[in-house]
């Protein structure tokens, strides 16, 4: 029989078109995101206008491609796949030491999963909340889906707040960062970086996929895909593979996220007040894992006797390349001949790594 | 499992992974540096030289 759409709307289905709208419009006029805001908020649009089925088990198109695309991880692994073809690790290579900001950053995710526990939710609830601070989108998707994989309104939740944050870098962080720094830290310059040999590009990515998984093997899909991607890139003799990953492969993915992303995010599943918990706790998991880098910046900057800006701690979230350009600006704004960049790019790579062990973890100890 | 627990495990095993890949990332690139560098500069000056010469033409 056939219905007309617009006597079966809710107000739940009017409010989330709303929010689809603002999220299409941020994207595009804001240009905030807009490869994962435009087709998340297009996404969210045709979710919720009623009776288009598109939504349905087991053929609605949504449906489909949450259920064997997202749900399963595929598609946040293959996005990681194309963030390895895209990652340069010279500046990690060239400083190893800087991986170790790398894990300080992690601590805004153990925190953020504390305080979401105190609030009310469940341990794996709050361990999929609290890898919003790894501040990387596929890597909070991934570890949702494996923790909350029965509960959409989390995923959802956990996923807008995540690459939400991630585009909100440049006004979260430095407040912090200048909180925890004084203004003579932050002026200080970093000497030349050693130049890394194509020998050392190519072997690092093995031997992390090696170390990695054989101590946290629950974090192997994540470490291995971006690795897999990297190698690509660095072997020298896999140019396309490299640039399928890169570019093709990860446009298709993030269509598919997008879509996936935007199932989720129906009035049922999104307009609740957990979402906004999370909304805020998200914030919060930000906020601790760039005072973590920074705090841990700090010790670095005692041991160095003042040689290491402990501002490049804060590029431990592992926000690529935004956290890193946040330092650049803060350093360039307190002494214009500053170049922080490549010195930041370190422990944001490592960033990466970290964030995708600390959700291993969870994933291992919790799924 | 407590969440207590987690938390502790969590932050104990990223520092314990990351300490051991920021050990491994020098030890390696140490010998790389030691033991295989040079050769791999002595191969990039050649191709240099042989692009160089190629470039210049046929005389």
């Amino acid at each position: 029989m056939f219905e007309v759409g617009l006597f079966a709307i809710s107000w739940q289905q009017v409010a989330m078109l709303v929010i689809g709208l603002l999220l299409v419009y941020l994207g595009i006029a804001k240009e905030m995101e807009p490869l994962l805001l435009g087709p998340i908020g297009f996404a969210v649009v045709l979710a919720n206008l009623p009776l288009t089925g598109i939504t349905d088990a087991p053929s609605g198109l949504l449906y489909v491609v949450y259920e064997e695309l997202i749900g399963t991880g595929i598609i946040p692994l293959i996005i990681f796949l194309g963030i390895g073809t895209m990652t340069d690790f010279s500046p990690l290579l060239a400083n190893p030491k800087t991986f170790l900001l790398g894990a300080a950053a992690q601590l805004g995710i153990f925190l953020a999963l504390g305080l979401a526990i105190i609030v009310g939710f469940d341990l794996n609830a709050a361990a999929s909340i609290g890898i919003i601070g790894g501040a990387d989108g596929p890597t909070a998707i991934y570890a949702a889906t494996q923790l909350v994989g029965e509960r959409p309104e989390i995923i959802a939740a956990v996923t807008v707040s995540a690459y939400s944050y991630m585009a909100l870098v440049p006004i979260i962080q430095p407040p912090i960062i200048k909180a925890l720094t004084t203004k003579d830290q932050r002026k200080i310059q970093m000497g030349k970086m050693r130049k890394v040999s194509k020998l050392e590009k190519i072997v690092f990515p093995i031997g992390v996929t090696i170390i990695v998984g054989l101590i946290v093997p629950s974090a192997l899909p994540l470490v291995g895909m971006l690795m897999l991607g990297n190698l690509f890139q660095t072997s020298g003799v896999m140019d396309r593979l490299s640039d399928t990953g890169g570019n093709a492969l990860m446009d298709i993915a993030t269509i598919m996220l997008g879509l996936g992303v935007g199932f989720l995010m129906t009035g049922n599943t999104f307009l609740r007040f957990e979402t906004l918990k999370i909304l805020l706790l998200g914030v919060f998991a930000f906020a601790a894992a760039t005072a973590g880098g920074t705090l841990f910046g700090q010790i670095y900057y005692k041991i160095s006797k003042g040689k290491i800006n402990p501002m490049i701690g804060a590029a431990g979230v592992s926000a690529v390349p935004m956290a890193s350009r946040v330092v650049q600006k803060m350093g360039q704004k307190e002494d214009a001949g500053s170049h922080l960049l490549m010195h930041a790019m370190g422990p944001n790579v490592a960033g990466v790594i970290g964030s995708a062990t600390a959700a291993g973890i969870l994933i291992g100890l919790l799924a | 499992m407590s969440p207590l627990e987690v938390i502790v495990i969590g932050i104990g095993v990223v520092f314990i992974t990351l300490t051991i890949l920021t050990l491994s990332t020098y030890l390696f690139g140490k010998i790389i540096d030691e033991y295989f560098v040079e050769e791999e500069d002595e191969k990039d000056k050649i191709a240099a030289i042989v692009a160089a010469v190629q470039a210049r033409g046929g005389r």
